[in-house]
C-alpha cells in the first residue's frame, strides 16, 4: 500500500507549544545577560578611572601611615568617613557641611578648612611622612565626600546596602554591581580592607547637578 | 484517501498579508534608525571614554612611578585658529631602564622632565602631547589626537553667517598647582603639601554632557610605589 504523505502543517497547539517554548528560552537568555547590561552601565556611570586613581591616592596615604584600622572595624561591617569643613570665626571652630561653604578659590568670605574623618585617623608625623596633612588636603582637592571603609569580603555588606536606607540610589546600583569575593580567597587575604572613595562631580550634566563616582581599592594594613 | 488542498493563497490573503508585512516593517524602519543613532552615539562616546583613559594612564603612571615634583604652568600660546595649554612636569625619579639607557631624556640632576600640551581649536585638530624633554630641550613628540567625528556648520553670533567647527573638540582646560584650601595658621599650618590638579573638558553636543580628563594627584609625596 502506497504510503499517503502528511501535507496538514503544524497543529495550533503545536505552533502555540514550539512559540513559547522559543520565548521562555528568550526570556532566560535576558535575565542572563540582563546584569550584564547593567554592570556595564553601572561602571561607565559610577566607576570611572579618575575615581580610582583617586582611590588609589588614598589607599597609599593609609597602608603608609601607622593607623590601625582593623580597630574601626570590630564587630562592624562597615564604616563612613565623612569630609566636612570647618569654619573658624569669632566664636571658635564650626563644623560645616561641605556644601554650605564657597569653595571658590578666589572667595575670601569664609575663612574654612577641610577634613576627612578617616584622614584625621592618620597618625604619622613630621613634614614628609603627615599623611593626616596630605589626606585632607587630597581629598578636599579631589571632591571626596565620602570614603567607606569595610572588610575585604563584601557579600555581607552587598547584603546591608541592598536592604538598608540611607544610602544614595546611586552609590546602591554600585555596590549591587561590585565583584563578590568568595569566603575562601577572603580568607587568604589577611590584613587586607577595602575602601570605597565617594567623588562629587558638580555640573558634569547638563543640568548642573551633582553628580558622584565611586571607586573601590583594597588596602592592606 | 483525504484530498490535497492545492489550491493555494486567495488574492484577498496574499493583500492582507502584505499590508500587514508592510506595516512591521515600517514600524521597524524607525527603532532601527533609532538603534542606529543611539549606536554612533555611543561608539563616540566609547571613543571618548578610550581616549580619556589613555592619557590619564599615560600621566598617572609618571606620577606613580616617578613621584611629581612640580608643575609649571607655561603662558597660554593663543594663535588665530588654536589656543595651546603647556605644562612641565618634573617628577623626583626617573622612570627605570629606559630612561637611564637614554640619558638625553633625563633633565638636570638625573630626573625626568616631561611636557604636557593640549591643544583646543575649533576649526583644527584637537590634541595632547606628552613627551620627554631631553638636555637639549628638544620635544620628542607624539601625538594624542581627540577622535574627531567631522565638522558641524553652525550659524555664527551675527546670524547672518555660518561658521564650520568641530563637533568634537576641547572646551576647556583648567589647573591649580597650589592649595587652594584656606589654612588655619594656628590649626593647621601649611607644610606645603600640594596636589596637581588638571581638568581637561571634552564636550560633542550629542553626547548629552561633557567628559573629562581630570588628574589629580599630590605633589611630592615620597610614598608613591
Amino acid at each position: 500500500m502506497k504510503k499517503v504523505l502528511n501535507n496538514s502543517g503544524f497543529a495550533m497547539v503545536e505552533t502555540l507549544i514550539a512559540a513559547v517554548s522559543v520565548i521562555s528560552i528568550f526570556a532566560l537568555l535576558y535575565n542572563l545577560i540582563y546584569p550584564l547590561l547593567g554592570g556595564y552601565k553601572a561602571s561607565q556611570n559610577y566607576d570611572d578611572l579618575d575615581s580610582k586613581y583617586v582611590a588609589f591616592y588614598v589607599k597609599e596615604m593609609i597602608e603608609m601611615d601607622q593607623v590601625d584600622i582593623s580597630k574601626q572595624l570590630l564587630n562592624r561591617e562597615y564604616n563612613v568617613y565623612q569630609t566636612y569643613a570647618y569654619i573658624n570665626d569669632q566664636e571658635g571652630e564650626k563644623r560645616v557641611n561641605i556644601h554650605d561653604i564657597d569653595i571658590d578659590p578666589s572667595g575670601q568670605s569664609e575663612h574654612y578648612y577641610i577634613k576627612n574623618e578617616l584622614c584625621e585617623l592618620l597618625i604619622s608625623e613630621g613634614n614628609m611622612k603627615n599623611n593626616r596633612f596630605f589626606c585632607n588636603k587630597y581629598v578636599a582637592g579631589a571632591n571626596v565626600t565620602k570614603i567607606y571603609l569595610l572588610k575585604y569580603e563584601t557579600t555581607n555588606f552587598k547584603n546591608i546596602v541592598k536592604d538598608a536606607g540611607g544610602f544614595s540610589r546611586s552609590f546602591k546600583k554600585y555596590v549591587e554591581y561590585m565583584p563578590t569575593h568568595s569566603a575562601a580567597v577572603a580568607d587568604k587575604k589577611n590584613n587586607y580592607y577595602r575602601i570605597i572613595v565617594e567623588i562629587e562631580h558638580d555640573s558634569y550634566n547638563t543640568a548642573g547637578n551633582r553628580y558622584y563616582s565611586y571607586a573601590s581599592i583594597e588596602v592592606k594594613k | 484517501m483525504k484530498k490535497l488542498n492545492n489550491k493555494g493563497m486567495t488574492l484577498i490573503e496574499l493583500l492582507i498579508s502584505f499590508a500587514i508585512t508592510s506595516a512591521i516593517v515600517v514600524s521597524m524602519f524607525n527603532v532601527i534608525l533609532n538603534y542606529q543613532t543611539e549606536q554612533s552615539t555611543e561608539a563616540l562616546k566609547s571613543d571618548i571614554i578610550a581616549y580619556k583613559n589613555t592619557i590619564t594612564k599615560l600621566i598617572q603612571a609618571d606620577i606613580i612611578k616617578g613621584e611629581l615634583k612640580s608643575v609649571d604652568i607655561k603662558p597660554i600660546k593663543q594663535v588665530n585658529n588654536y589656543t595651546e595649554y603647556g605644562f612641565i612636569l618634573t617628577f623626583n625619579r626617573n622612570l627605570g631602564s629606559s630612561s637611564l639607557s637614554d640619558p638625553d631624556s633625563l633633565g638636570s640632576g638625573g630626573v625626568l622632565v616631561k611636557e604636557l600640551t593640549v591643544r583646543t581649536s575649533n576649526t583644527e585638530e584637537n590634541y595632547i602631547t606628552y613627551d620627554d624633554i631631553n638636555n637639549k630641550g628638544v620635544l620628542q613628540s607624539v601625538k594624542y589626537a581627540l577622535p574627531s567625528v567631522g565638522k558641524g556648520i553652525i550659524p555664527a553670533k551675527d546670524n547672518q553667517s555660518t561658521t564650520e567647527t568641530n563637533l568634537t573638540k576641547f572646551t576647556a582646560v583648567s589647573t591649580n598647582v597650589n592649595d587652594y584650601t584656606k589654612v588655619d595658621p594656628v590649626t593647621f599650618l601649611n607644610l606645603g603639601i600640594n596636589y596637581f590638579d588638571l581638568d581637561i573638558t571634552i564636550s560633542n553636543n550629542e553626547l548629552g554632557g561633557d567628559y573629562h580628563i581630570k588628574i589629580i594627584a599630590p605633589l611630592n609625596y615620597s610614598y608613591c610605589k
